[in-house]
């Protein structure tokens, strides 16, 4: 394998408030290498959003990246640059885009002039160069018109097309890496295909790599070749795009899965995963989806399972890896039960 | 004198709109502007406003010019609260001043000490309120906590007990004491403002550009607080033309025998029964300024709201 383009080692990324600690990222560890397609999927709550943020050190107060963990980008150690040097490292090495297209643009500035901004933060390109070059950026987003284009305000724009302006704005500054959380949760379904198709296109042409957050597996079963289920501040399950989903292991991957509306299918209503993500204040002992697992066993409540490796670059967080035979006697979930009972 | 420091207020106040708004938006069509004034149009009462305002300005402007009699001398004695002829428009006061020439005079000087602490008080209440919502935490508590104490104080107490302080008041120290006293509600809500604007998307994907604290403040959160803080000056000016008047009424602001609004209208009052005229036109002229700035102000506020759908 080449030599990875960002490591994550043990990433724990903790709030510490009033209220206790919340473990919202609890020990995460991946590679993605150049020009790698990265998908994390998970629901809400389970840490994605946060893993992203902590790759940028954007975390707020009272969060913070505790010690002991580790990103590296093309070798360079982030967590230990000073403030200055990683704010050099967001856009220029590692650029992000946003779940609303609508809050993420400046009302009163047009978008040209908000394209044209990002390369003058980090250079001293003349403003003519810089409004050039949003123009060429506009274009290659695919905005038609992007010389007229570039004069109009985000609110004269459809969702999908000031997501493409957002793309445009990340890519400024050509990284090596794009993070795009959550990029088709608020736009309509054919919109989505469209800036998905344009992501994959770009990195493509581009040499980047993207991780892509979503909570939707057909988004990530589209445009990536790789898949990390994150669950409850944790991976779960690691493998290969097709491997994924030709043999998912995780007994909530499969939830997930099951979860996914497919085309050609006469179910009218869709499997859920009973419970909900527990509290980062207080995972569960053992292994954290125990209750919610249709599968669970005494072991499930008190070993917290290590990432057991299934096959060729596939991993998965759970207990069947050593005893598959569990896997035929299902049973009706803890948290499915108490829900009735309440 | 006087002339000189109104002239200099008037262009301040337009070379200042002109340049705020062409730094909130740069490469803005002209008809960006066109709409925005369309908007305004919509609303006849604050066209009128406008216009009593505009002429308001002019006419004071003009004072040395339209004023028919010198605002400080005394006529003869036959002339003491003569009521208003056609050659003493709003008829004399008890020592025999001419009313007209001195409404004139006064709502000049009434006029430009309003504007100038409205500056004042703007400059002041946006970087206190930017400063408290932006950087957050123990300073921002500490902060609004002592904005909350000065609240506490009636303003018309505070004024009086400053102006006590620094007493004989000049122009300049009017214009100080009036601003001075008259930011908090704009640092409120430049600091409401301020905490809604971090909290937004496009912030965090500003920092995730690489953008420092300061650009964000400059780019994302100043321009977006502009359109607020320009209504609440508009609004503020009525309020400060008022606070003024009260202080000239009260005889601690302007001192006799220079003519301010207010201290005309205290000239008047003692008379209110025989010698209406007095107190009646200065006072007028304070309600048409002060309602006339209330209006326009209201009238900005949908005017200039970038978020505003044009239909």
């Amino acid at each position: 394998m080449t030599e990875p383009l960002l490591s994550v080692q043990d990433l724990r990324t903790y709030f510490r408030t009033s209220a206790g600690v919340a473990r919202a990222v609890d020990g995460v560890s991946f590679d993605i290498a150049p020009n790698e397609s990265v998908g994390v999927v998970g629901e809400s709550g389970c840490g994605k959003s946060v893993t992203s943020l902590s790759l940028l050190r954007l975390i707020q107060r009272p969060g913070s990246i505790e010690p002991g963990s580790k990103i590296a980008l093309e070798g360079t150690d982030l967590l230990a640059l000073n403030d200055e040097a990683m704010r050099k490292i967001r856009g220029n090495r590692i650029a992000m885009i946003f779940q609303e297209p609508m809050t993420a643009l400046n009302p009163v500035f047009t978008i040209g002039v908000q394209l044209a901004e990002v390369p003058r933060v980090h250079s001293s390109i003349s403003k003519r160069d810089a409004w050039a070059r949003a123009v060429e950026m506009l274009s290659t987003v695919g905005i038609p018109d992007p010389a007229e284009r570039a004069k109009s305000y985000p609110h004269q724009l459809s969702g999908g097309m000031r997501q493409r302006v957002m793309i445009g704005m990340a890519l400024m500054l050509s990284p090596a890496l794009l993070i795009a959380d959550e990029p088709t949760t608020a736009l309509d379904v054919t919109i989505q295909a469209q800036i998905l198709e344009l992501l994959e296109e770009l990195r493509e042409r581009t040499a980047m790599s993207v991780l892509l957050i979503t909570h939707d597996l057909g988004v990530v079963a589209e445009s990536t070749s790789r898949v990390i289920v994150m669950y409850a501040g944790e991976i779960v399950e690691q493998a290969g795009v097709r491997e994924l989903f030709a043999r998912p292991h995780h007994p909530y991957t499969e939830g997930l899965m099951a979860a996914m509306p497919r085309a050609g299918t006469k179910r009218e209503r869709l499997a859920v995963i009973p419970g909900a993500v527990p509290s980062p204040y207080d995972w569960p002992a053992g292994c954290r989806f125990h209750e919610r697992c249709a599968y669970a066993w005494e072991r499930c409540a008190q070993e917290h399972p290590p990432l057991y490796q299934i096959g060729a670059g596939h991993v998965s967080r759970c207990h069947l890896a050593v005893e598959p035979e569990r896997r035929n006697t299902p049973h009706i979930p803890l948290a499915a039960r108490a829900g009735a009972g309440a | 004198m006087l002339v000189l420091r109104w002239l200099s207020a008037a262009a301040l106040i337009v070379v200042l709109s002109v340049l705020l708004w062409r730094y909130a938006h740069p490469g803005a069509s002209a008809s960006r502007g066109r709409r925005a004034a369309a908007r305004y149009a919509e609303h006849p009462s604050a066209v009128i406003a406008l216009f009593a305002l505009l002429a308001m300005y002019v006419l004071s402007a003009l004072a040395p010019w339209l004023a028919t009699h010198d605002p400080i001398a005394l006529l003869p004695q036959a002339f003491v609260n003569h009521p208003p002829t056609r050659e003493l428009l709003f008829g004399t006061d008890f020592v025999g001043r001419d009313v007209f020439s001195r409404v004139l005079y006064g709502t000049r000087l009434s006029l430009s000490i309003a504007l100038l602490a409205t500056i004042v008080s703007i400059v002041l209440g946006t970087t206190y309120g930017l400063i408290a919502g932006f950087v957050g935490g123990a300073l921002d508590t500490a902060m609004i906590r002592l904005l909350d104490a000065f609240l506490a104080i009636p303003r018309i107490v505070l004024l009086i007990a400053i102006s006590a302080l620094w007493a004989p008041l000049s122009v300049t120290s009017l214009v100080l004491i009036l601003g001075l006293t008259a930011w908090f509600g704009t640092s409120r809500l430049v600091r409401a403002e301020v905490l809604s604007l971090k909290g937004r998307d496009m912030v965090a994907a500003a920092r995730a550009l690489g953008a420092s604290d300061l650009a964000i403040v400059r780019r994302h959160v100043l321009p977006n607080v502009l359109t607020p803080v320009i209504v609440s000056a508009t609004l503020g000016v009525a309020g400060v033309i008022i606070n003024e008047a009260t202080l000239s009424f009260l005889g601690i602001g302007i001192s006799d025998p220079a003519p301010s609004l207010g201290n005309i209208i205290r000239d008047g009052s003692p008379f209110i029964a025989t010698a209406w005229w007095v107190a009646l036109f200065p006072g007028l002229a304070l309600v048409i300024t002060a309602m006339a700035y209330n209006l326009a102000g209201d009238g900005l506020r949908d005017a200039l709201d970038p978020r505003q759908v044009d239909r």
